[in-house]
């Protein structure tokens, strides 16, 4: 079987976290077999989006603006894994990362549903993949952790996620790192 | 006249300075402190992180402010990519500013879900940039259903204003008022799915609506 996995690179400028954690994940899945495309977001063009709603009911599936954030979300829906890379802004997605995600809302359906309470939007897809959210920030803050791990929660429930898992990279060495990223990728990567 | 006279207006929608929620919620503030003297210069992000002038205008504007007010969408659950970015380079000018200098900043979220709750990551990471930043949080305000405001909703804003005016805390009556739903949620899921329909209508893409285009083989 084929398994596809998109690891999306939101890293803002040179990052040495950023590419040990990229080589680290590329390797893990490709020696167990997966077809990994990565998207490295700061050298693509993808524009913000715009709010319009427009991939909803205008071209609905398809965002309107025609650049690499349409490859984004084609690539999100035809694979059984992404993996977030990314250094914490806030206790959230780093901006790069943000604007791809912003910009992926034509993969779910407008129309609404309640879930546990709250409403929230249908599928448009059968299927959707796991996300491995792999974040890290020169200093640890309080609370940026939850905050992390929430915001991933969240995005589950309204991007249909099946199954997520998320570590925060702290200052460790890099074998302790490693360990982490391998758990991490584990605990989704079926 | 107080001494916080200096507001600065961020909006965070992509819809800019002249339409949508967010620069309407941010007005609802800045017009009613504009009434007591008070002066404003209002920013869209979108624009202002576009090249480093708009940014730097953007900086020196809120270096002479008593008061930043940042309206702004919830996107996935967070805030939208340019909010982030223009925040990132706030904290980063902020990084050098006066430990005396310490301005206050209000957040306002809304959201197109019908429970106000769900903005809840996104204020918590706006607290997260007040710390990072030093910026005094005087309160962050959470509205559902893009923006609609009911009496409750407008009596709070009133109160935000007032207190705001007189330099102490939002109280804590505001959020009881606007903690609610402001429509009922099977109105809201009825009424929300019926508009795509008429939009895609009038767009001629009604019986699209479910397409997937990137489907796999």
């Amino acid at each position: 079987m084929d398994r596809k996995a998109l690891i999306l690179d939101g890293r803002i400028g040179e990052d040495m976290v950023a590419e040990q954690t990229l080589e680290l994940a590329e390797t893990w899945l490709r020696d167990r077999n997966w077809n990994v495309t990565t998207l490295r977001l700061c050298e693509l063009d993808i524009a913000p989006c715009i709010g319009c709603f427009g991939c909803w009911i205008k071209t609905p599936g398809e965002c309107v603006i025609d650049d690499a954030g349409r490859e984004v979300a084609r690539n999100i829906v035809g694979s059984d894994l992404v993996v977030y890379l990314t250094p914490i802004q806030f206790g959230g997605y780093s901006y790069e990362l943000k604007k791809a995600l912003d910009r992926s809302i034509s993969i779910i359906s407008p129309f609404f549903r309640k879930v546990k309470g709250e409403v929230h939007h249908k599928k448009r897809y059968a299927r959707y993949p796991n996300v491995a959210a792999l974040g890290w920030s020169k200093r640890r803050v309080d609370h940026e952790d939850d905050i992390f791990e929430n915001l991933v929660r969240r995005n589950a429930i309204n991007m249909h996620v099946p199954k997520t898992a998320v570590s925060i990279l702290g200052p460790e060495d890099a074998d302790a790192r490693g360990r982490r990223i391998e758990w991490t990728l584990g605990e989704v990567a079926r | 006249m107080m001494d916080h006279e200096r507001v600065v207006l961020l909006v965070g929608s992509p819809k800019g300075l002249k339409a949508g929620s967010s620069v309407r919620l941010g007005r609802a503030i800045t017009d009613g402190l504009e009434e007591a003297g008070w002066h404003c210069d209002a920013f869209h992000l979108h624009a202002a992180v576009r090249t480093e002038d708009t940014m730097s205008e953007l900086l020196a504007s809120m270096d002479a402010a008593d008061l930043v007010v940042l309206s702004t969408p919830l996107y996935v659950d967070s805030l939208p990519a340019p909010v982030i970015h223009a925040l990132v380079g706030i904290a980063a000018h902020r990084a050098g500013a006066n430990d005396a200098d310490v301005p206050r900043f209000l957040s306002i979220v809304n959201c197109g879900f019908v429970e106000p709750w769900q903005n809840a990551g996104a204020q918590r990471m706006l607290q997260q940039f007040c710390s990072q930043a030093r910026f005094e949080s005087v309160g962050s305000l959470s509205l559902g259903a893009t923006g609609t405001m009911n009496r409750k909703v407008r009596k709070a804003f009133k109160l935000v204003v007032k207190a705001l005016r007189e330099d102490i805390l939002v109280p804590e009556s505001v959020y009881e008022l606007m903690k609610g739903r402001v429509i009922p949620r099977s109105l809201y899921i009825l009424g929300g799915n019926m508009t795509w329909k008429r939009q895609a209508k009038a767009n001629g893409v009604r019986d699209q609506l479910k397409a997937q285009p990137y489907k796999r083989a």
